[in-house]
């Protein structure tokens, strides 16, 4: 009887077993099964292809701009970001010229979204109600999703969500999130620039 | 879409009987193991006389390309999972004619499958034949005319054990998926010890080297040792035949036949090293496979110290289960395949008629149980070395033809399903992909699934090259089913080469919601929907869903 102990024949038999194990304990490790509410559900959220953020001014509307992002993380689908700028019935409803506040907004932005690796379409639109334009930029642009976020403060006679936002989920034609940031986080939000 | 013709019914024809969804991850695994893991037991003594110090070599050439088949078949059969494996795949991809081809290149594999593999069982069995006989060898019981060495006793046997087969699948009695996984269980957890005790005990790196460097093949050696190792791996097919029996098939099937890959190949390679590196125990000589074609394994374990005396009478008893147990799916799978082309009207409606009495395809089961022994009666006859039955020779020439041809013909349908039929979800995908635009769609062309079509394109090649049998009778068989396909075709009225209208969608539907594979029923809806919203196509049948 002759043995032959080779320091490269143990080495392949450690290896041999390794890969044998882990190949099956890999092979039965079997994922556990959807139940159908469960992948329709799913399958409603990835089927979102382009998701609409209307901006107001920096503060929750911004970090509405986030919240997208996360929600949108591996759908890949396409961002517009729309700042708003409601101009009151005594003045004329015109561009606003070079305004540094909304360039600000729109830089934020958009360099939230980009740090989730998305690239944004952004634009400017003045409107007298901007309730009523976002919905018809969600109708113009054909968006399956509005994300927007409002702050905790309501004006006296306004509903709980506001007048924007009210309105944008009353009348739109998609789905929409509205963000309502609580008290304790304002403090937190930049919402004017020095 | 043109009416169907009639008496014919689409959906239930192509969506499968109703099979019940009882194979689980592991009677999946082990179906398809019974079937590529008793390869090894068969191919390694040929091989290894074929490919003399390089066999190692030519076990991973064909292996790189089995594992590239793998990853294609795991991608379709999880897509389509449906009966029919291959054939189904291609009649899919590539219309009736070439489905067709596909099939009856597969269909002479499982038939030599059926031959090749009870002889190779009774070889494993014969290791016990002096403990019967009193000393006596299996050598010792042929007979010489003239150029033919007839191993009477081994054909006799072999006779018996197709018959016994026959007989089986006529009266339904079918191996069940428990005793498959239990055999199949041992058979794992005795080649591991082997495999083990081999390299730790008798395995000689030094041996290796020196039968690499001066027991070196020719290249056209090489050629026809590497075009055989393809045998090593056949049987992939089995995990997409029994894909309508498998619960959850779009998890499941990717995942075995994964495990399926790289287990097998790492059998198929450790047993090649064991090969050319270990001593024969009695001659102190590297291990001779001249006379030992038939039990291969059992010699290894033979030769192993400490547990070579239980380990040899032990593998040998495996061997002969679980390569018997092959030789059965095979004639379970040709009379299935056979079944499932007369249902699309590849073969004439013959061959699907059940029996009443056992509620079986018996007639395909005798026909092509019935070519297996001609087959085998056919490589027992043929003349080989001097000295030496050439019957496992002849039977291994044979068997690597249907296998590349059928594999070629896949490959090719995966390329096309990509491109024609981008809206079936495919839970499993090939890796390294190009995006391109088709037809407006976006499709993905499978880089890996080219190379392996070029792989087996070339040990197609080479099989035709260097298989002196598989070269004249593969080419003929699929013409002789060609003109089959013709004859009935023109007798039933239907296009001779024009593929016959099928509702896909539906089918593809109600298979996707029996599995209970609701996301890739969701996704394959939201998928047409979408392509009709985009075109505005009606109807139910868009490209690639007819």
């Amino acid at each position: 009887m002759n043995l032959v102990l080779s320091p490269l024949g143990i080495t392949l038999a450690v290896a041999f077993t390794v890969g044998l194990a882990g190949t099956l304990g890999w092979m039965l490790r079997v994922p556990p099964p959807a139940p159908r509410g469960a992948t329709s559900s799913v399958r409603s959220v990835e089927s979102i292809r382009k998701v609409l953020v209307p901006i107001l001014d920096l503060g929750a509307s911004v970090r509405a701009v986030e919240l997208a992002a996360r929600l949108n993380q591996g759908h890949k689908a396409e961002m517009v970001i729309v700042y708003v700028h409601e101009i009151p019935l005594q003045a004329p409803l015109a561009m606003p010229e070079r305004d540094p506040r909304i360039q600000r907004a729109l830089d934020a932005a958009a360099f939230i979204a980009t740090q989730h690796a998305i690239t944004p379409r952004t634009k400017v639109n003045v409107a007298r109600q901007a309730g009523h334009r976002i919905v018809e930029i969600a109708r113009e642009e054909n968006a399956d999703l509005i994300v927007m976020g409002i702050s905790h403060q309501n004006r006296p006679n306004e509903s709980p969500l506001g007048r924007v936002a009210e309105h944008v989920v009353r009348n739109a034609p998609c789905e929409v999130v509205v963000d309502r940031v609580p008290r304790q986080k304002v403090s937190l939000i930049p919402s004017e620039f020095n | 879409m043109p009416p169907p013709p009639e008496g014919h019914h689409p959906v239930e024809g192509i969506s499968g009987s109703e099979l019940r969804r009882d194979v689980s991850v592991w009677g999946s695994y082990m179906w398809g193991y019974a079937a590529v893991g008793a390869d090894i037991y068969t191919a390694l003594g040929i091989i290894t006389l074929a490919a003399l110090g390089l066999a190692p070599l030519a076990f991973l050439a064909a292996g790189i390309v089995f594992a590239l088949v793998g990853l294609c078949y795991a991608e379709l059969a999880s897509a389509y999972p449906l009966a029919g494996g291959g054939q189904y795949f291609t009649l899919r991809g590539l219309g009736d004619l070439s489905g067709l081809v596909a099939g009856a290149a597969l269909v002479l594999d499982y038939t030599i499958d059926i031959s090749l593999f009870t002889v190779v069982a009774f070889g494993y069995f014969n290791y016990f034949l002096p403990w019967i006989t009193f000393g006596r060898h299996i050598t010792d019981f042929t007979v010489t005319l003239g150029p033919i060495h007839l191993a009477w006793l081994w054909l006799v046997e072999s006779v018996a054990g197709i018959v016994i087969l026959i007989w089986l699948n006529v009266r339904g009695i079918k191996v069940s998926t428990n005793f498959n996984e239990i055999i199949g269980t041992i058979a794992i957890a005795a080649q591991t010890i082997i495999v083990l005790a081999g390299f730790v005990l008798v395995w000689d790196p030094g041996l290796v080297a020196h039968q690499i460097l001066f027991h070196q093949p020719s290249l056209s050696e090489f050629a026809f040792g590497s075009s055989l190792a393809i045998i090593a791996f056949v049987g992939l097919e089995t995990i997409s035949q029994v894909a309508q029996e498998t619960r959850r098939p779009a998890t499941i099937i990717p995942r075995t036949s994964i495990g399926l890959v790289i287990s097998v190949l790492l059998f198929a390679m450790a047993f090649s090293l064991l090969a050319i590196g270990m001593l024969d125990e009695h001659t102190g000589k590297p291990l001779d496979f001249h006379g030992h074609e038939g039990d291969p394994v059992a010699l290894i374990a033979q030769n192993i110290p400490i547990i070579g005396v239980v380990a040899a009478p032990l593998t040998a008893l495996i061997g002969f289960l679980i390569v018997f147990i092959s030789a059965n799916s095979g004639v379970v799978s040709s009379s299935r395949l056979s079944y499932s082309m007369s249902q699309f009207d590849l073969l004439p409606a013959w061959f699907s008629k059940v029996s009443k009495r056992f509620a079986t395809p018996s007639r395909a089961v005798v026909v092509f149980g019935g070519v297996a022994l001609l087959q085998t009666i056919f490589a027992f006859f043929t003349p080989g070395q001097p000295g030496k039955s050439a019957a496992i020779d002849v039977l291994a020439d044979l068997y690597a033809f249907g296998a590349t041809t059928g594999y070629l013909l896949v490959f090719i349908s995966l390329f096309v399903l990509r491109m024609r039929d981008p809206f079936t979800p495919r839970p499993y995908k090939m890796p390294i992909n190009i995006r391109i635009t088709y037809k407006g769609n976006q499709v993905w062309f499978p880089v890996l699934g080219f190379l392996g079509f070029l792989g087996v394109l070339f040990f197609l090649i080479m099989v035709l090259l260097t298989h002196q049998y598989a070269r004249i009778i593969g080419p003929l068989w699929v013409i002789a089913a060609v003109v089959l396909f013709i004859l009935y075709r023109r007798k039933q009225g239907l296009p001779m080469f024009k593929t016959l209208p099928r509702d896909w969608e539906t089918a593809t539907k109600k298979v996707l919601l029996e599995a209970e594979e609701f996301k890739s029923l969701e996704e394959y809806e939201a998928a047409l929907n979408e392509h009709r919203a985009r075109t505005g196509e009606p109807g139910t049948n868009l490209p690639g869903t007819r």
